[in-house]
């Protein structure tokens, strides 16, 4: 999880359809940008366009298990893509 | 995409294409030179990539389809490949150490940036007959670093490469930014919806809470879309996986 906003602007992530070694290559729509998940980094990092060098930090997000996790937020939504 | 015979390469060549061409004389047994049924016939060639209009950058392959209509030719073809940086008026040639394989790796960061690209490939069969074909138009070099995927999109990774050390060759799918949809619109179960999980169901997700609003990720799901991009009240937000 990171935010997608940056310097006010709302960015639209999605998957390049480029991976490096075998990780995904992300971009987003509005400014061509490419980010990339690099280890240790404190967010997704802009590796080459406008917004290179820039950061997309990450958000506390954890991963679990639903039974764990709803055992702890009794409220929680559950994502689904409808068919 | 133009096609031309450009070059005869021998004497008996040209004497062999000049005794074809005469369709108005009557039979061919009347010509000494006469070389019968066996006679060859000049290959073809169309260059495809580039082919004009494209911008490009460090290496890219050349690209051509290159036949021969007498049998086992094809293969023995000699492939020249040739560029000029100015419409033609100069050419120097790309080597070319592979013959007739269709494609040839061309290094464009050893050449300077233009617009008036062209590329020619020459094929040549064994009778020394020869077809050439060049790009439509002019192509562009421009200095960085590209890849192109496969739906033709050029990326530059100049600064991917030169500053976080990302080398080209490790760069791989490149099945274009519509191959994988992100989910801009996610909808969710909430507690009391029929569809609801059971509180038992041990699949695996990304959990988050944001001021007690809490929301739950299968992995499986997004490993399908790589992203979800949501929003929790005014903050925007993405998913990655």
């Amino acid at each position: 999880m990171c935010s997608r906003e940056i310097d006010g602007e709302i960015l639209t992530l999605g998957a390049s359809g480029w991976t490096y070694f075998s990780t995904f290559v992300l971009y987003d729509r509005e400014t061509w940008t490419m980010w990339f998940p690099f280890e240790r980094a404190r967010g997704l990092t802009g590796v080459a366009g406008p917004l290179a060098d820039r950061i997309l930090p990450y958000r506390p997000s954890v991963k679990t298990t639903w039974d764990e996790w709803v055992a702890d937020h009794p409220d929680s939504k559950y994502w689904y893509v409808p068919k | 995409m133009s096609e031309f015979t450009r070059k005869l390469i021998l004497p008996m060549t040209l004497i062999a294409v000049l005794l074809g061409g005469c369709g108005t004389e009557e039979g061919g047994a009347m010509n000494p030179m006469d070389l019968g049924a066996d006679e060859p016939e000049p290959p073809s060639v169309v260059v495809t990539f580039p082919n004009g209009g494209e911008r490009l950058g460090g290496e890219i392959g050349i690209k051509w389809t290159a036949e021969d209509p007498d049998p086992g030719e094809t293969e023995l073809l000699a492939i020249m490949v040739e560029f000029s940086a100015d419409l033609g008026r100069t050419w120097k040639e790309v080597l070319n150490p592979g013959g007739n394989t269709g494609s040839l790796e061309w290094d464009l960061s050893l050449v300077e940036e233009g617009s008036s690209y062209l590329i020619s490939v020459t094929a040549v069969d064994t009778s020394g007959l020869s077809a050439s074909d060049m790009s439509d138009a002019t192509f562009s070099v421009v200095a960085g670093i590209f890849i192109e995927d496969s739906t033709g999109l050029l990326w530059d990774i100049t600064h991917a490469v030169e500053v976080y050390g990302m080398d080209v060759e490790y760069w791989g799918h490149g099945l274009g930014p519509d191959a994988i949809l992100p989910v801009n619109d996610p909808q969710f179960f909430s507690p009391g919806d029929p569809e609801y999980p059971p509180s038992t169901l041990m699949t695996q997700i990304i959990g988050v809470e944001i001021g007690g609003d809490a929301r739950a990720y299968p992995i499986s799901t997004i490993s399908m879309r790589e992203v979800v991009n949501d929003w929790f009240g005014d903050e925007a937000l993405a998913v990655v996986y």
